[in-house]
């Protein structure tokens, strides 16, 4: 009796599993073809586990971006632009040893997602609840140096060509101004998207 | 790379399926026993003020916020989120090490499994195909071990979904590239080569000085990635060749486009490959 129940429980699992695994190759099919499958939206919504494997294709990435930032200061001055590296030289060691690549990818996926959303959305005063907008401000006003009497910081993206050298750098995002901390003033101005 | 499953093969943990699991196992955690290392190098670009900082990060979905997703801070909340990479890191190091009880690789496995999907619930900023490929290794080989051994359909089924994960990626890659003029022009590759992100100086000068290399090169990638699949099918010469060119795809991946992380939790899907190449792995088709 124990020996058949444990038959049972042991084919049931081994059919679920079946199942499982065949819904999830199967949901990774329809992912390929960039349609997401509800099913798929629903219970990975971030593609952890129902990836697209279309690398580079059909249009690779061909520009880099570079975030800027300037300070305000309390009589409105604006202090000149900086430019904030993430990217790093790449060396023959990074090929097993690269922790500035995730800081690298990640500026990548938020100003690549902050300009797709600039271009989708209507109403562009909603940009500055998305994530990518809250990300990059939350680094220019908490992570990065400011002038001691600064009050506001105000960022944008650039697009440039890398190692081409031919291709001028393009604005393609500017932010609102935003107060940093308490010493600041809430922010006045509308953003301006360029892209 | 040569798997052989012998005839006379014995069930159990020490098989032949266990081997190709202990192979994708160890090699996918290479890759992310550094990952996690890397991640603890530079801490500070966790914690609430940047880029990554997880306040910001959890509005991207509302589940992050109610009911159980609350409690999540208390895990994914800067600085406890340390100690997720530093599990990851410890499971990691712990596949790589020559342990072969299967139990204490389930625990580990689950290890890598929960602290992935930690890092994928904290932010999708930074991540890649690469920690995509390791979630789906680390799944599969953690599924698999709650089969007993002799249960070998069940086990090698898991086998399969990686091989089959495998095959999709570069064929899925390599056929959307072939529909893209941007590559069939191989202007593609002077156009990543010439970023910083993805490319490199000295090959980007080359390729837009000589064209025609760009569209070799361009054109090598789309065929290769596309007959990938063939590995199943392929005569031996064939099936090796496949498998080695994709290892050194990878290593030019990693040395010029910095896509280090990808050649570990690729490459370490060939064993579930070649398992189930006709050439490479099975020598007795007659079960």
């Amino acid at each position: 009796m124990i020996s058949l129940r444990g038959n049972i429980l042991r084919t049931t699992a081994r059919w679920g599993m079946y199942g499982a695994f065949a819904t999830w190759l199967g949901l990774s099919i329809f992912q390929q073809a960039d349609r997401p499958h509800r099913l798929a939206l629903r219970i990975d919504p971030t593609a952890m586990a129902i990836p697209n494997w279309r690398f580079f294709a059909p249009r690779p990435a061909t520009f880099d971006y570079s975030v800027l930032y300037r300070d305000r200061l309390p009589d409105g001055a604006l202090l000149p632009w900086r430019e904030e590296k993430f990217s790093v030289d790449r060396t023959l060691a990074h090929t097993m040893w690269h922790p500035a690549r995730r800081m690298e990818k990640a500026l990548f996926d938020a100003a690549s997602e902050l300009v797709r959303i600039a271009g989708d959305l209507g109403d562009i005063e909603r940009i500055q609840l998305s994530v990518p907008y809250l990300a990059l401000l939350n680094y220019v006003t908490r992570q990065v140096t400011h002038d001691p009497a600064a009050v506001e910081v105000q960022f944008l993206l650039a697009q440039s060509a890398g190692f081409d050298d031919t291709v001028e750098p393009r604005l393609v995002f500017l932010s609102d101004f935003h107060a940093l901390s308490e010493r600041g003033a809430a922010s006045s101005d509308s953003p301006a998207v360029t892209a | 790379m040569r798997v052989v499953r012998k005839s006379g093969r014995r069930a159990g943990a020490r098989d032949d399926i266990d081997r190709m699991f202990r192979l994708v196992e160890r090699l996918t955690s290479v890759g992310a026993a550094t990952s996690a290392l890397e991640q603890l190098s530079v801490a500070h670009t966790l914690d609430d003020r940047g880029l990554l900082g997880w306040p910001v990060n959890r509005t991207r979905l509302l589940g992050l916020n109610r009911g159980a997703g609350k409690q999540l801070d208390k895990v994914l909340g800067y600085p406890r989120y340390l100690g997720v990479l530093r599990l990851r890191m410890l499971a990691g190091m712990g596949l790589v090490a020559p342990v072969r009880a299967r139990r204490k690789r389930a625990a580990l496995l689950a290890g890598m499994v929960g602290t992935g999907i930690a890092q994928n619930l904290r932010s999708n900023y930074g991540l890649d195909g690469s920690d995509h490929f390791a979630f789906i290794n680390y799944t599969s080989a953690m599924v698999e071990k709650l089969f007993p051994d002799d249960d070998r359909a069940a086990r090698e089924f898991v086998l399969s979904f990686i091989a089959a994960q495998s095959c999709l990626s570069y064929f899925t890659s390599g056929v959307v590239k072939l529909g893209s003029p941007m590559w069939r022009s191989g202007t593609a590759i002077d156009g990543i080569f010439r970023t910083r992100t993805y490319g490199d100086r000295f090959f980007y000068r080359l390729f837009r000085d000589y064209p025609p290399l760009a569209k070799l090169l361009a054109w090598s990638v789309i065929v290769a990635e596309t007959a990938f699949p063939l590995v199943l099918i392929a005569p031996k010469p064939l099936a090796r060749a496949i498998l080695l060119a994709g290892m050194g795809f990878h290593v030019g991946n990693a040395r010029f486009m910095g896509l280090n992380r990808f050649f570990w939790s690729f490459v370490a899907s060939y064993p579930a490959v070649a398992y189930f190449s006709r050439a490479l792995g099975r020598t007795d088709r007659d079960r």
